[in-house]
């Protein structure tokens, strides 16, 4: 086993940004043109990797009013194919126009042999993957020039070789890397179910420290397993979990993602007010982590033109 | 070290692509079948399901998922094949085109190709053009952002610097000379209305795909104006453009139609100012990842 190394220079923990949103393209219009009470937004780093128009147009308008974060879907940490250095330069040229909070990335691969496959695919919980996985989060964290944050992602197949669990797994990727972490409330339902784990014990295992953002997310039931399809409103189950969640890392920057069947911009805001509800609930009884949110007021004098919009083709 | 999770790897991504694996070793290419029970026997059992089933979530979620970007990409191409037929264009291409970048934003690009190369489409020449169009303007949309060079910059040229005056075309210019008549019948599918009967054209249609301010455009041009445009890509003066328009009867009427001609790609924003900084060090392009 590698020896804990330290977090990469100028690393402090990100703050609490209270309740945000996933930023889809549906919804531009509403977000740039009413007041939505939403308190930050995540980008999906992909829709905006292109060389210009008015994607990126967008995307600084929103910048200028909201905290943004990034949020990619084709690192490939765990991916034995070689680290993709045009894609982390890439990543980086995207955050020096956002200016992100955080970067994050899932804990899986997408592909080998120079394929891209385009899904989150799992690992094996194993000291191999774990050397292997660590040593390229430290090369990621050297090229952003910040900690990497890392998801656990939903899985429908776990393999029989297992050195450890996934929380095991993870908290000792961000032992050994500084490497942040997002807790995919949702993801952590999915695979429990799927595997039969007990997902409280997923929470538990997961040290405090490293954790700066949660995701809510709806998912498709279909009894004997479960599947992670963000096209759902989000369950009573997975908002119980949530309620767990906030019990045991308090106050952690909140997002919904949606994608698919994408309703209005205030059915989803009136979602979030369910996880601000549950969390201000829940840390009314630990009132000094508490920091109460504020609701960001934006500039209405700024105009938005509606030209064609562009779909998301980046989803996940 | 990494033998373990690489083979695993391998296999896997195998078993969603349902086909042989090929492999790179020090220059020579190795195929070799990879077994789903391969990769079955590895896999811990679900808590209620099958673990065969649930290996499909991954497979069919592969496919469904590039459909899907296809479906958004190409959504006249689509309408205007039905859904059966690019339902079936679809799932060959995806077969036939593994992603090969980190951005499924270019997934779709060798779509025209694949209809005009690949039977039954390749009888229908309309498709790949459609294809082809709708395609070029969605690559105008989020093409790389120019200075335009506009018709008040034209015209405060002053006579002497004309011959020299650079030519450059906007990034998001995107050519196609179309061989049916293939433009009318996405304008129609665009438009929600019957498409026209397709058609061969006795010459070649001369098309030009730009970005105006945030909308991408497209429209015709007759032969002298994209012999002139051709002339123009990727960068010359106007006196090569002139050059390159043989048709005319000599170089005056060549030049009176090119001026013509640069202030309207002027007006509609085709143009992009020279960027000197550029011009003096490697032509910078920004790759798409
Ligand atoms: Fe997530």
């Amino acid at each position: 086993m590698e020896s804990c190394n330290a977090p990469p220079p100028s690393a402090s923990k990100p703050g609490f940004l209270g309740f945000g949103l996933g930023l889809r393209s549906q919804h531009y219009n509403d977000i740039l043109t009413g007041n939505p009470a939403v308190d930050w937004f995540e980008i999906i780093s992909e829709n905006f990797m292109v060389p210009g128009g008015q994607p990126l147009q967008i995307l600084d308008q929103i910048c200028e009013r909201y905290p943004v974060v990034m949020h990619g879907v084709s690192m490939s940490i765990a991916s034995t194919a070689p680290l993709d250095f045009e894609y982390l330069k890439a990543v980086r040229t995207l955050a020096h126009r956002v200016r992100p909070k955080w970067i994050s990335d899932h804990l899986c691969w997408t592909g080998v042999h120079g394929i891209n496959l385009h899904d989150l695919l799992p690992i094996p919980y194993t000291y191999e993957a774990l050397d292997h996985i660590a040593a390229r989060v430290h090369k990621v964290q050297e090229v952003l020039g910040r900690p990497l944050t890392l998801e656990n992602v939903s899985s429908y197949v776990a393999f029989a070789q297992q050195d450890m669990t996934e929380w095991e797994f993870l908290s000792e990727l961000t032992r050994r890397t500084g490497c942040y972490l997002l807790f995919d409330v949702n993801n952590v339902y999915v695979s429990a179910r799927n595997h039969g784990f007990d997902p409280i014990e997923f929470l538990n295992g997961i040290p405090r420290e490293p954790v700066v953002q949660f995701h809510l997310a709806g998912h498709e039931d279909h009894g004997d397993y479960v599947i992670d399809t963000h096209d759902h409103d989000i369950c009573d189950d997975v908002f119980n979990l949530y309620r767990a969640a906030v019990e045991r890392f308090g106050a952690v920057s909140t997002m919904i993602e949606r994608d698919d069947h994408i309703p209005p911009l205030a059915d989803v805001v009136a979602e979030l007010d369910r996880a601000r509800d549950i969390a201000a609930d829940v840390l009314e009884h630990f009132p000094t982590k508490w920091t109460p949110v504020r609701r960001r007021k934006c500039d209405k004098t700024k105009s938005y033109s509606a030209d064609p919009i562009p779909s998301d083709r980046n989803v996940l | 070290m990494m033998a373990n999770l690489a083979a695993l790897q391998h296999q896997m991504q195998s078993v969603i692509l349902r086909r042989t694996a090929t492999a790179q070793h020090g220059g020579s290419t190795t195929s070799y079948q990879v077994p789903r029970d391969d990769l079955l026997s590895q896999l811990r059992p679900p808590a209620h399901a099958q673990t065969d089933a649930m290996l499909d979530i991954y497979c069919n979620a592969y496919r469904s998922r590039l459909a899907e970007v296809l479906e958004a990409d190409l959504a006249n191409l689509s309408a205007y094949l039905g859904k059966a037929l690019f339902e079936h264009a679809a799932a060959g291409y995806i077969e036939a085109h593994p992603s090969d970048r980190q951005n499924v934003r270019w997934f779709s690009r060798n779509m025209p190709d694949f209809l005009a190369a690949t039977a039954p489409f390749s009888n229908w020449p309309q498709m790949a053009e459609v294809a082809r169009i709708e395609l070029a303007l969605a690559d105008a949309f989020d093409s790389a952002n120019a200075e335009t060079f506009s018709l008040a910059m034209l015209t405060s040229i002053s006579p002497d610097d004309w011959a020299t005056l650079m030519v450059v075309p906007h990034p998001s210019v995107r050519r196609i000379d179309a061989l049916t008549n293939a433009l009318d019948i996405w304008i129609a599918i665009d438009a929600g209305t019957e498409p026209p009967q397709a058609k061969r054209l006795n010459s070649p249609q001369h098309l030009i795909v730009w970005r105006e301010a945030t909308t991408p455009r497209i429209r015709v041009m007759s032969i002298d104006e994209a012999t002139a445009f051709d002339a123009a890509q990727p960068a010359s003066t106007f006196a090569d453009v002139v050059a390159a328009m043989t048709s005319f009867e000599d170089q005056r009427e060549a030049a009176k139609a090119a001026v013509g001609f640069l202030a309207g790609w002027a007006a509609a924003g085709m143009l992009a100012c020279v960027d000197t900084e550029a011009a003096n060090s490697h032509p910078k392009q920004e790759t798409p990842a």
